[in-house]
């Protein structure tokens, strides 16, 4: 059985380690195969800067609750593990704030130690008046990637550099099941309207003595228009910019100066960091993640595809859990297959 | 008495904060720093710079809070500022883990860090041999950038620092009008205290910068304290050792400790070993004396015996010496209008 992954990202190489880890038991003819065009340190999941935390509100979406606190669980379970360095994960405490109250998060009881900010902490944050605390998990994308990828090579997952231009493509080369985890260009696969680029920008700097991550959130501006600063390993990432719709992978001088002076203003001691590096990348957003299957049938050729992209600014956040999602919908493509597999025949 | 002569002796966290406080409290003080040791190479330049403060068996609790309030908003305003990097002090936050449940749960000064406030269950999960837990948000001041700063600051007010011996304090007299003692260990030797004792403490600094966050066993024994560029892994508290030397098997034991409080020190990289020795006493010596030698008067001003809790105290400390010092003057001012009568 032959099952094709499109995409290398966090979604792509963590859904084809959960299938694999499985199934690969259960299905001795099992063969994985990841497509994409990007590896990894060129992803969109290699620019983030890795920090677990959902949008401030589920809409309502309880599934995506449920698959952020998964992966929040199984990332903390990992934590103590000889490969936590290895893969990019540790833990981060840091502060959410705010111009006036607002309810509390969905995932409050999810991370460690969720309070409200005292007023003295407030005082750090001029123009500020409500806020959060709590301990998170980073898990940075330009060493779990690599970490994912070395998992996959080990299990016998083959790589494959190159653009899919259609489902049909791999079908007619006789992939029986497709996971599609191509993110920002799901679209040209095939076409959703409601999958839209949440253009992102941002600046990595040395400022090793930042020890938190702040997220500023201006409710009218929208998520991520805000500024914010999250320290990683090895340098600190200072954003902010979220447009909605702007297709452009280019740096902007008019987004730098933005990023660089609201960080600043926050913390005034960034104005000695020395800048290594500026990124823009699109986050995949859409009204709600895309996890479903759909059985494609054009002429004579048919295949299951396992839809899996749409994870906006949020990919690491809910990777695990949609990894998890998707292993399930590929066991229930093996149940089917299995039923139908099985020849009617005289018992001897 | 238009400018008095003042020597502070010691460049430590003390000595350096105390001749600041002094030259901004009296700006017609004519300061100099004498000492025998600059950074990086005094005791403070082994400390991890931490404020949580060592409790004092003698000194008032409300004196040490006191000393404690002064030290941590004069450094929240440095962190809060542009300067922060380069005076090395940044927030970090943390768990301060027990095996057993103290007996006070809330320290004097848990109401002058941030956020201070037990630790639920899911975060002592992380801690299968600790039943309660305490987490907050505190300072660290990064030795050597902290002291360069201050050295850094001293200079711009005209502060003159000479690298000197002063082996007995009369040395000192007729050069200057008021002496300020802050020799930290120096002391036991310099004026004879008895009553100050090593405590001698090995680290490890480490390259980790994965970790952001503090451990410390309650017990006082065994810390994760990440600094800007390093973390320093404690530690050891041996009273009495006069050795600088750094000893091969703590060094095991403290990793060992470590590792077992925060595993993924396990890949720590490029480890140095430091040794300092704890300049303690029962309670710190902030407190005038006048020497007397054959008719002759010598002003001195004591500020050493911080022990575990240098850092957390420093900017309290030098506020009252300063303080001290002014009262000096004050009573030289006077004698010396009354010799004009």
């Amino acid at each position: 059985m032959r099952v094709a992954i499109i995409g290398a990202g966090v979604i792509g190489l963590s859904s084809a380690l959960c299938i694999h880890e499985q199934f690969h038991g259960l299905v001795p003819s099992l063969e994985l195969e990841v497509y994409a065009d990007h590896f990894t340190p060129h992803t969109t999941s290699d620019g983030a800067a890795g920090l677990w935390q959902p949008y401030l509100s589920d809409h309502g979406n309880l599934q995506e609750t449920l698959w952020n606190k998964e992966t929040f669980d199984y990332l903390l379970g990992h934590l103590h593990s000889p490969a936590a360095k290895e893969m990019g994960l540790f833990l981060l405490s840091g502060y959410n704030l705010f111009t006036e109250p607002v309810p509390d998060p969905s995932w409050k009881n999810i991370v460690l130690g969720f309070r409200n900010l005292t007023p003295k902490e407030l005082e750090l944050f001029p123009g500020y008046s409500y806020g959060w605390f709590n301990t998170a998990l980073m898990l940075e994308g330009r060493s779990y990637l690599p970490w994912l990828t070395n998992r996959l090579t080990q299990r016998g997952v083959k790589f494959f550099h190159k653009k899919v231009e259609s489902f049909q493509e791999l079908f007619s080369q006789g992939v029986d099941v497709v996971l599609n985890c191509s993110g920002m260009r799901a679209g040209a696969l095939q076409p959703d309207p409601e999958l839209q680029p949440g253009r992102g920008q941002v600046i990595k700097v040395l400022a090793p003595w930042v020890k938190h991550f702040i997220i500023t959130h201006d409710l009218k501006s929208g998520i991520y228009n805000s500024p914010y600063v999250i320290p990683g390993s090895e340098f600190t990432v200072l954003g902010g910019i979220y447009q909605y719709g702007n297709w452009s992978e280019e740096n902007s001088a008019k987004d730098h100066k933005s990023i660089w002076d609201s960080c600043c203003r926050l913390l005034p001691a960034l104005q000695k960091a020395k800048i290594v590096g500026e990124w823009s990348g699109l986050r995949p957003a859409r009204p709600s993640v895309r996890l479903e299957r759909e059985s494609i049938r054009l002429g004579n050729l048919q295949g299951e595809v396992i839809h899996n992209y749409g994870h906006g600014g949020f990919g690491i956040t809910i990777h695990r859990g949609c990894a998890m999602a998707a292993a399930r919908l590929f066991g229930s493509i093996l149940q089917e297959k299995r039923a139908l597999a099985t020849p009617p025949g005289p018992r001897l | 008495m238009a400018s008095p002569k003042v020597a502070v002796v010691g460049a430590g966290v003390i000595g350096l904060s105390t001749a600041l406080c002094i030259t901004e409290t009296c700006p017609s003080c004519s300061v100099t720093v004498l000492s025998d040791q600059f950074s990086p190479n005094t005791t403070s330049d082994v400390a991890a710079g931490m404020l949580i403060p060592h409790t004092y068996p003698d000194t008032p609790i409300h004196r040490q809070k006191q000393w404690f309030k002064e030290t941590f908003a004069y450094l929240f305003a440095i962190s809060n500022s542009a300067e922060a990097s380069e005076a090395g002090i940044h927030l970090v936050s943390g768990w301060q883990v027990f095996k057993s449940i103290p007996k006070e749960e809330s320290p004097f000064w848990s109401d002058i860090v941030l956020g201070f406030r037990p630790m639920s269950e899911a975060e002592l999960q992380k801690f299968p041999q600790h039943r309660f837990g305490q987490a907050f948000t505190t300072l660290k001041c990064d030795c050597p950038p902290y002291l360069l700063w201050l050295e850094k600051k001293l200079k711009a007010t005209g502060i003159q620092m000479h690298t000197r011996k002063v082996s007995d304090l009369w040395e000192l007299h007729g050069e200057y009008d008021i002496v300020v003692n802050c020799t930290g260990l120096g002391a036991h030797q310099l004026v004879g205290d008895k009553q100050l004792f090593p405590v001698r403490g090995q680290v490890l600094k480490v390259q980790a910068p994965w970790v952001k966050q503090f451990i410390r066993d309650g017990d006082g024994l065994t810390y994760i304290y990440p600094g800007i560029h390093r973390v320093t892994l404690g530690g050891t508290r041996e009273k009495g050792s006069w050795s600088l030397s750094p000893d091969a098997g703590t060094t095991r034991d403290i990793f060992d400790r470590c590792c077992s409080l925060e595993p993924s020190l396990q890949r720590a990289q490029d480890i140095e070993v430091k040794v300092g020795l704890r300049p303690s006493r029962q309670c710190v010596r902030v407190q005038r004396e006048v020497l007397g030698q054959g008719g002759v008067k010598l002003p001195v001003v004591h500020n050493y015996g911080h022990g575990a809790g240098g850092f957390s105290v420093h900017k309290g400390t030098a506020n009252e010496a300063a303080r001290l010092v002014g009262e000096c003057i004050s009573t030289l001012q006077g004698s010396s209008s009354r010799a004009k009568l």
